[in-house]
């Protein structure tokens, strides 16, 4: 099984394949992709859409997971943000993808198998995760998505 | 069961047929047939292979095929959703279309040449007249009848060797079979008629040859307002080297969806210059380039709500006996627009 960890910000969709169990990880595919310029907001949502329903084409993925944001800030970026994590979610509703789950920091560290809070996701051993030091925060991010939903 | 057809207008027609706006009696759904003469068809060891190749590559930004076959007079078929919009052909009638629609419609009809790609077919054919319009304003490619699976070439399988030399990679025209790469090519050329007009692919005496080498058409020699982001990415994908073009067309899309659109300017030739005008969000622009009888070039920059109050903005402005610089200067303003650089 496939699992797709995703971590959206306002102006890019990072996204990272992972196969294999929670001990062994397998970084199948990794990427960015950034929003095209001078799109207006329906433009940018379905572009969102058309994108991760291609990678999901490309790639037997069984979930989904999208990290959530975080805080209770306002403002245009963050509802820009969360505009582009339900894009992800319809993406994948329309990929036929049942599990399709929105996680934040402490639930990612409780998934995968620390204690529930976010400050031991920072001391987790990666090391198995072979690439992960040299990935972007973002990319890795939806890697500790992706990583949370192996068996 | 018998196909039938009550054909109401003729589309189009082409080297390899004609293209009927139809009604297909079953359904009464309308469509687009091809007609093609089977002394026309492309790969004579397959009359379906259009139809086949359509099929192969469904997808939301290639046109949709509905049925193959042949009419009582014996002619092959291959009727299609009929897109009332028509072509970026028809959209341009010989001039440049504006700087958003090509990098809206481009983007789309590059995901569906990608999706084509992906399933091993090369189209082999890409220009404006091939990108359709849907109903919602996006882009589609349309036309197979050259597409060929990728690494098969048109000799080995009797295919008859038709090219759209103005759109033809360099390469293809040497000999070499197409590639992915070629395709990149056919868009850069697409792009290149698109944002500029057809008077800027007047065909010289000896096409291939300046294809060959890399002056035709001539990169250097871009409408003014088209900013340099823009003109790179066409130039890289117009590139005689394949290696140095995009390697696929997921690439080349993600090149031009980074592309700054702010504003679309018109052009409008003047007995003694030249206007640009454009309208984006509620502003109105005018650029004017003229130059007097005692050989003073003046640049006017105006903008107001309304193109009955413009004002000029001065500190915009040029006036010189120097005509290059008057050139240069009114190109760097109109390219500082399109890129939202201007207030």
């Amino acid at each position: 099984m496939i699992a797709l960890g995703v971590r959206c910000s306002n102006s890019d969709v990072s996204y990272v394949f992972l196969t294999g169990t929670r001990e062994t990880p397998n970084v199948v595919a990794s990427g960015t992709r950034t929003f095209p310029k001078n799109f207006s907001s329906p433009q940018r949502l379905t572009w969102i859409v058309r994108e991760i329903e291609a990678l999901l084409k490309a790639n037997e993925v069984g979930l989904v997971i999208i990290r959530q944001f975080e805080g209770r800030a306002k403002g245009t970026a963050y509802e820009d943000r969360v505009e582009a994590e339900a894009a992800v979610a319809i993406a994948a509703g329309n990929a036929g993808i049942r599990t399709v789950h929105k996680k934040r920091q402490g639930s990612l560290a409780k998934d995968l198998g620390l204690k529930g809070r976010a400050r031991y996701l920072k001391t987790m051993d990666k090391s198995q995760l072979a690439g992960y030091v040299d990935m972007a925060d973002k990319l890795q991010e939806a890697a500790l998505c992706a990583w949370s939903a192996l068996p | 069961m018998a196909v039938g057809f009550d054909f109401k207008k003729r589309l189009g027609a082409g080297h390899f047929g004609e293209v009927w706006l139809a009604s297909e009696r079953g359904l009464g759904a309308t469509c687009a047939v091809k007609l093609i003469p089977p002394d026309r068809i492309a790969n004579p060891s397959n009359f379906f292979q259009e139809a086949q190749a359509l099929k192969a590559a469904e997808h939301p930004n290639v046109v949709r095929v509905i049925d193959t076959g042949f009419i009582p007079d014996g002619r092959v078929y291959v009727s299609m959703e009929f897109l009332k919009k028509r072509s970026l052909d028809d959209e341009a009638s010989g001039s440049h279309v504006h700087l958003s629609r090509v990098k809206r419609v481009m983007i789309d009809a590059l995901r569906g040449l990608e999706h084509a790609h992906n399933q091993g077919i090369l189209h082999r054919d890409i220009k404006p007249a091939n990108i359709l319009i849907g109903d919602h304003d996006e882009g589609k490619l349309s036309d197979f009848g050259l597409a060929l699976p990728a690494g098969i070439s048109p000799m080995t399988i009797g295919m008859k060797g038709y090219l759209y030399t103005l759109h033809t990679a360099p390469e293809v025209l040497a000999g070499s079979p197409s590639t992915v790469q070629s395709e990149i090519y056919s868009c850069g050329a697409t792009l290149f008629r698109l944002v500029n007009g057809d008077m800027f692919v007047a065909s010289p005496p000896d096409l291939s040859a300046e294809i060959l080498a890399g002056t035709f058409p001539d990169r250097t020699h871009y409408r003014a307002f088209i900013p340099r982001q823009v003109r790179t990415v066409i130039n890289r994908a117009l590139n005689v080297d394949p290696k140095k073009r995009y390697q696929s067309a997921a690439d080349l899309r993600h090149a031009i969806e980074q592309l700054s659109t702010f504003v679309n300017w018109q052009e409008a030739l003047l007995t003694d210059g030249i206007r640009w005008t454009a309208t984006a969000g509620s502003k109105c622009y005018e650029i004017l380039g003229t130059v007097d009888a005692a050989g003073i070039h003046s640049v006017v920059v105006r903008q107001g709500a309304s193109s009955k109050s413009l004002r000029c903005i001065s500190s915009l402005c040029y006036e010189g006996t120097d005509k290059a610089a008057a050139r240069a200067h009114s190109a760097r303003v109109l390219q500082d627009f399109v890129l939202g650089r201007q207030p």
